[in-house]
């Protein structure tokens, strides 16, 4: 196992295009997938990330950079220093920031989230999908989505009756 | 390396034609609450599938295990259909399962001739007051059989009707006919460690009463089996109208009537507020003391009449505990929650000014938010099956919200399944 500095143990991530990121363990173990596989000492070696290309897992990184928590001696001094509240603050602003990519990178980043398991970023990353698809009509989500409706006219109609109390 | 940690999804039969990839998609929709996702299976049939996927709709039920339940009512058409809905809290009305129905035609003894008929088109389902993914249900004038319905497959099963084996024997060695032995109560439960369903029966022979129970299987048909006989003092006179049966978590309790044996013998054999429970696991009964400030209420009032002291306790269960509702003519409703089984310890949580109290009855269920919704009715609670409302308050603000109007406020139970599922 890579050490960088005393006391940090670091991991080494690959992306399926060949790309090689060597992280901290605590950044990885903000991903609940990788933290079950090192907690289940099948870590040793670099852990392959399969379908998150190198871009992606770039960016998956530096969200999992920017929350992990600060812990340990340099932590403490950071939190005496920083009032929580204002940490927060800043961690919203920057979450802000760091979602403003197009639909493709976003969609993209939810899925990375959704397989390596990290809450934080996926709620982050799916909001948006989320408050599209429920303050729209049905046409607008299709259209959004570029998802095609294969329902037969009258198929659509049964399913549109079966569940006609959810659109009051 | 390869990473083998990842959970088995449902993986639709119809493929994704659209920009999201499919996981993503899962987790947007997974967020969603139910009745959005009913709206959006009308997008395409690739949604229509995963959210009707029995995996999906359990990681859903999972992730918004704080949503607000459904409700489960009788209905009835003009033409004598009768059924059961599951609406929600607002009252939409999500699905309704007719019910087949019943005919009996009643013979004369004497001549063995057909002397009339009674069918389900005359009468009314009386939903039971439990809260479960399953409903159970009797008729108001066939109140003897019990059936019990899956609204998500509309699947309905009656219970069996006879007495177990036990029982049987006994009446038949005793000369006693069945038809004079009356059910006195019903309660439906499930295990929390087995996951089981199973019945309680309270039923009268002469001057006693009896027990039994049965273990609920949709697959193959169980039968009665008699237990210990219940504490004394079990079953009050008005029982059916009154609210003094619950079921929380696997275990059925009754409140027991102090006033009447203090009636026949002039002596408080019973402690006011007593509980008697019953453990659907272990299928053993107990006697639970009552809070003590209830009990000592009714001590003090000795001078008033204990009948009325009686009607001002019932029971109810809110966020799944025991709680003992103490409704003080023109002064409050006290709920006191059974904080300790084992202890028999009560804590007031909540004491709400009469005033609330007079406009709203019974409490029904609380939700997460703290909101606690009561059923009443629109006329005096001895009238059964009167028309009444289902209406929510907050008990922080002391505000509450538009009433629903219920067909029988006595008639309804809370389903826990999911919507999807439906």
């Amino acid at each position: 196992m890579a050490t960088r500095e005393a006391g940090k143990k670091m991991i080494m991530l690959k992306s399926p295009d060949g790309m090689e990121f060597e992280v901290e363990e605590a950044v990885a173990m903000e991903s609940q997938t990788i933290r079950k596989m090192i907690e289940d000492d099948c870590a040793d070696t670099a852990i392959l990330i399969p379908n998150i290309n190198s871009k992606i897992l770039s960016r998956v990184i530096e969200y999992c950079n920017k929350h992990v928590p600060t812990t340990g001696a340099t932590g403490a001094a950071a939190s005496d220093t920083v009032a929580p509240a204002a940490l927060a603050e800043d961690l919203k602003i920057w979450d802000a920031e760091f979602i403003k990519v197009n639909r493709a990178t976003r969609f993209n980043l939810i899925q990375a989230a959704s397989y390596l398991n990290i809450k934080g970023l996926l709620d982050l990353t799916s909001q948006t999908t989320i408050d599209t698809i429920s303050d729209n009509s049905l046409e607008e989500i299709r259209s959004f989505l570029s998802t095609k409706n294969d329902y037969l006219p009258e198929e659509e109609q049964t399913i549109r009756r079966e569940n006609q109390w959810a659109f009051q | 390396m390869a990473m083998s940690c990842s959970e088995v999804r449902p993986r639709p039969a119809a493929s994704f034609s659209g920009d999201l990839p499919e996981d993503s998609l899962y987790e947007v929709l997974l967020c969603l609450p139910a009745k959005e996702l009913c709206r959006l299976r009308v997008v395409c049939p690739a949604w229509r599938a995963l959210t009707s996927d029995p995996l999906f709709v359990a990681a859903h039920k999972s992730r918004h295990h704080t949503a607000p339940p459904l409700l489960a009512m009788a209905y009835r058409e003009y033409s004598g259909v009768n059924g059961v809905e599951i609406s929600d809290l607002s009252g939409n009305v999500v699905k309704r399962i007719p019910s087949a129905g019943y005919e009996i035609v009643l013979v004369d003894e004497l001549s063995g001739v057909a002397s009339g008929r009674m069918s389900s088109k005359d009468d009314t389902i009386r939903v039971a007051r439990t809260r479960l993914d399953l409903v159970c249900f009797n008729w108001s004038f066939c109140s003897g059989d019990f059936w019990v319905l899956n609204p998500a497959t509309g699947d309905t099963i009656t219970l069996p009707r006879g007495f177990s084996e036990e029982l049987a024997h006994e009446l038949e060695a005793k000369g006693i006919k069945e038809w004079c032995c009356g059910v006195k109560s019903y309660a439906f439960g499930q295990v929390s460690s087995t996951r089981e369903y199973k019945a309680l029966r309270v039923s009268e022979i002469g001057d006693r009463k009896v027990c039994e129970v049965i273990t609920f299987d949709a697959t193959k048909h169980g039968s009665w089996r008699r237990k210990q006989d219940p504490p004394p003092s079990l079953i009050s006179p008005c029982h059916k109208i009154l609210r003094r049966c619950v079921v929380v978590d696997g275990v059925v309790y009754f409140l027991m009537d102090f006033s009447s044996t203090y009636f026949e013998t002039g002596v408080m054999t019973i402690e006011p507020g007593s509980v008697a429970s019953f453990n659907l696991e272990t299928e053993e009964w107990r006697v639970l003391r009552g809070p003590e400030q209830v009990q000592r209420f009714v001590q003090e009032n000795e001078n008033s009449d204990y009948l009325i002291l009686e009607l001002e306790l019932s029971l109810a269960e809110l966020n799944g505990c025991l709680v003992m509702v103490h409704s003080i003519h023109k002064t409050s409703m006290d709920l006191w929650f059974l904080t300790d089984f084992e202890k028999d310890t009560w804590v007031k949580k909540y004491s709400m000014p009469s005033s609330h109290v007079a406009r709203f009855g019974y409490p029904f269920l609380m939700l997460d938010d703290g909101r606690i919704f009561f059923t009443r009715s629109d006329y005096l609670q001895c009238l059964a099956g009167a028309e009444g409302f289902l209406q929510g308050y907050n008990p922080r603000n002391g505000t509450y919200a538009d009433a629903l109007k219920l067909r029988d406020s006595e008639s309804i139970g809370i389903y826990v399944g999911s919507l999807l599922s439906l």
